[in-house]
């Protein structure tokens, strides 16, 4: 395995002062105002929310799991699955060899934004895309974040839903890759039920973990989307949740 | 199946139109369904009249329509004695204006020409007798015979008896002669008809009842050929194996009575018994002679012509009604000639002959004034029931059931749909009831204000 090593810049940390890996809910700034940060820092163990998703991660690292592959999807947009996914990945780097994050929102990738794109250095790595494509081996288009044993696959530009339909074969063979490389995978995928969860993510999204955020994610809409996944649904997270 | 992507989308834009819809077509379904079992039931009785035209009608004026000329002749005074007679509508007469009593009794009156012949009168009333008994009162109050003045008082602006226009008077009576020749011919044309089927039944009938005789006589005939009895060859087979089969049931019931089933020889009494059963069953049938092969047949035919000339009988009987009604018709067509159009009347060609007025009606044509409406009954009142409200027509009906089914379709596609109690997520409890119970809840990530 021969992923570059790249040190993502310390402005993203959004007033944390911590380097590594920083991920905060600022995707959509004009809902920013409404709803609370949350922010994860990979160096700190001891940040209060950093310490929900060592919960989170001891859970299920308890569950048996028949793949240590977690599809982390939700309901609807703007859930927090991308956030959630990223912390829970950087959690479990922690306590694991080596763990991969992938991003299969193939049609709108939001992983790179996220992580703060300015870094720069990863825009020389080639995004999920050029693989599924054919363009470049597996291990290129992955890069790994400095000082953790956290590596990333993202995608860099958008897919066509036309495109993303005929790249089940190499999807699989990635995955397939990727499970015997890495420990833990952490994919961070599509809403359930929107026009990018193809039928690639019926057939292979398994176990899946759905993130709901509390004030945004209706009941019905969850449910449906848990009816969909039947036994491939193995546990609920709940985002944003007000401490009483 | 997979419901189409576009047609979900469709269903999804327009699925709170269609809510909205169909929940106020189940509302107006549901009050129409319980419309009329809020109201009482009603009775609709029609009698049929005879109009005879318009005689003594003034020259130049437009002819009465019978309706109108009903109209005129069930006046206050008259709806009033009925309206106490029949004690009708107790409460208005007691609360209300006697106007708003003979409104209310008009309302509930019709009066239809199907023709130009005839007039339809009918009442509607709660009480089925009652709508009976006032339909035929308003009958006989239009046929009844009444005197010149009070007929004509409320006609009298539409037909002054100007001594001037009296020739012109008789003129319209030549004309309404004329116009009942016309219709004593039509009558005629139809009386040579019903006739001619009739004669026509009557031999259908006659050549019937001649096959059935001629049928029956063969079939008594005896023909020795066929008398004799034909031979069966296993009638003594036969009679053995049954002989044979009642010793053996006699021997285990003997057996039975002091064995048990799995005794050996039960069990073999029991074989045997199945063997002859089965020797028996194997017996061809005795044959069926010819002769009663013929019978059969014989019978058949009778039996058929039997019901035919039942249907001949009943046709004819049908005939023999129309017949009598019809010259009826005439009678009182020819009574409302006078005796010199009866005389000529009669001097028509017809299938019948012409039929001459009968003294009875011939008098009472003479007692009626040609001012008076000519009304004359033919058909007493026949009830039907009449629910008011939109069940009373057919096509009401099936508005009100196609409603009812877009309702329950509205609501069967759209209700599943509904986000009426679709409620946010907001805390670990309600995470935990929407859970399936494969999957556990891992937790909550806290929200933090920076």
């Amino acid at each position: 395995m021969s992923a570059p090593r790249l040190s993502l810049p310390a402005d993203a940390l959004h007033g944390e002062t911590a380097a590594g890996l920083v991920v905060t809910a600022t995707e959509r700034p004009g809902k920013v105002a409404k709803r609370a940060k949350s922010a994860f820092n990979l160096t700190d163990a001891t940040t209060p929310l950093n310490a929900c998703y060592a919960e989170l991660a001891k859970g299920i690292e308890a569950l048996p799991l028949r793949r240590k592959s977690l599809f982390i999807a939700s309901a609807g947009a703007g859930e927090g699955t991308t956030t959630t996914a990223v912390n829970l990945a950087g959690v479990l780097s922690r306590t694991s060899s080596s763990v991969l994050l992938m991003e299969l929102r193939l049609l709108a990738p939001r992983l790179l934004h996220l992580l703060g794109d300015s870094a720069g250095d990863a825009a020389s790595v080639p995004g999920l895309e050029e693989l599924l494509r054919g363009a470049t081996p597996a291990s290129d288009c992955i890069f790994r974040v400095e000082g953790s044993s956290l590596s990333v696959a993202a995608v860099r530009s958008a897919m066509s839903l036309e495109e993303v339909t005929h790249q089940s074969g190499p999807l699989n063979d990635f995955l397939a890759w990727a499970e015997e490389q890495y420990e833990w995978l952490v994919l961070d995928c599509p809403p359930v039920g929107s026009a990018e969860w193809t039928r690639w993510f019926d057939l292979n999204a398994d176990p899946v973990f759905l993130v709901a955020r509390a004030g945004v994610t209706r009941k019905r809409a969850w449910q449906a989307a848990a009816r969909r996944l039947k036994d491939r649904l193995a546990g609920a997270i709940l985002n944003d949740s007000t401490p009483k | 199946m997979e419901f189409p992507a576009a047609l979900a989308a469709t269903a999804e834009k327009y699925r709170r139109p269609a809510m909205i819809a169909s929940g106020v077509l189940t509302l107006v379904a549901v009050v129409l369904c319980l419309l009329p079992a809020g109201r009482k039931q009603q009775y609709q009785s029609i009698a049929l009249l005879l109009y005879a035209g318009n005689a003594g009608a003034a020259p130049g004026s437009a002819p009465l329509s019978a309706t109108t000329a009903a109209t005129a002749r069930l006046d206050d005074a008259h709806l009033q004695k009925l309206a106490e007679h029949y004690d009708l509508y107790p409460e208005l007469r007691k609360k209300q204006t006697p106007a708003d009593l003979l409104g209310a009794m008009r309302a509930n009156i019709t009066l239809t020409q199907p023709d130009g012949y005839s007039l339809q009168v009918g009442f509607r009333d709660e009480n089925s007798q009652r709508s009976q008994d006032v339909t035929n009162s308003l009958a006989a109050v239009l046929e009844a015979d009444v005197s010149p003045a009070a007929n004509t008082q409320p006609l009298a602006t539409t037909q002054p008896q100007v001594p001037a226009a009296i020739e012109d008077q008789r003129s319209a009576r030549v004309l309404n002669k004329d116009d009942l020749h016309r219709r004593i011919a039509h009558v005629d044309g139809m009386l040579k008809e019903r006739t001619e089927n009739q004669s026509m039944l009557q031999d259908e009938s006659a050549e019937n009842t001649a096959r059935i005789r001629t049928i029956s006589s063969t079939h008594v005939t005896t023909n020795p050929a066929e008398s004799t009895p034909v031979v069966d060859p296993y009638a003594g087979t036969r009679t053995s194996l049954r002989e044979q089969i009642a010793a053996e049931q006699q021997h285990l019931a003997a057996l039975l009575v002091r064995y048990t089933e799995a005794y050996p020889d039960v069990e073999e009494a029991r074989e045997k018994l199945s063997q002859l059963q089965e020797k028996l069953a194997a017996v061809p049938p005795p044959p069926v002679t010819q002769r009663v092969r013929a019978q059969n047949l014989f019978q058949k035919q009778i039996d058929d012509l039997t019901e035919e000339e039942s249907r001949l009988g009943e046709q004819l009987r049908s005939n023999e009604r129309e017949i009598a009604a019809l010259q009826k018709q005439r009678s009182e067509l020819v009574a409302k000639l006078g005796p010199a159009g009866a005389g000529s009347a009669a001097g028509q060609p017809t299938g019948q002959g012409a039929v001459a007025a009968p003294a009875a009606v011939t008098g009472l044509q003479s007692a009626i004034p040609a001012s008076t409406h000519p009304f004359r009954i033919l058909q007493n009142a026949t009830v039907s029931v009449v629910v008011g409200s939109i069940a009373q027509s057919r096509s009401g009906f099936r508005f009100l059931w196609v409603m009812l089914a877009g309702a329950v379709f509205g609501f069967f596609v759209f209700l599943p749909r509904l986000p009426l109690r679709d409620t946010l997520l907001l805390t670990a409890e309600d995470m935990r009831k929407v859970l399936p119970g494969n999957a556990v809840f891992l937790g909550t990530i806290k929200r933090i204000e920076l």
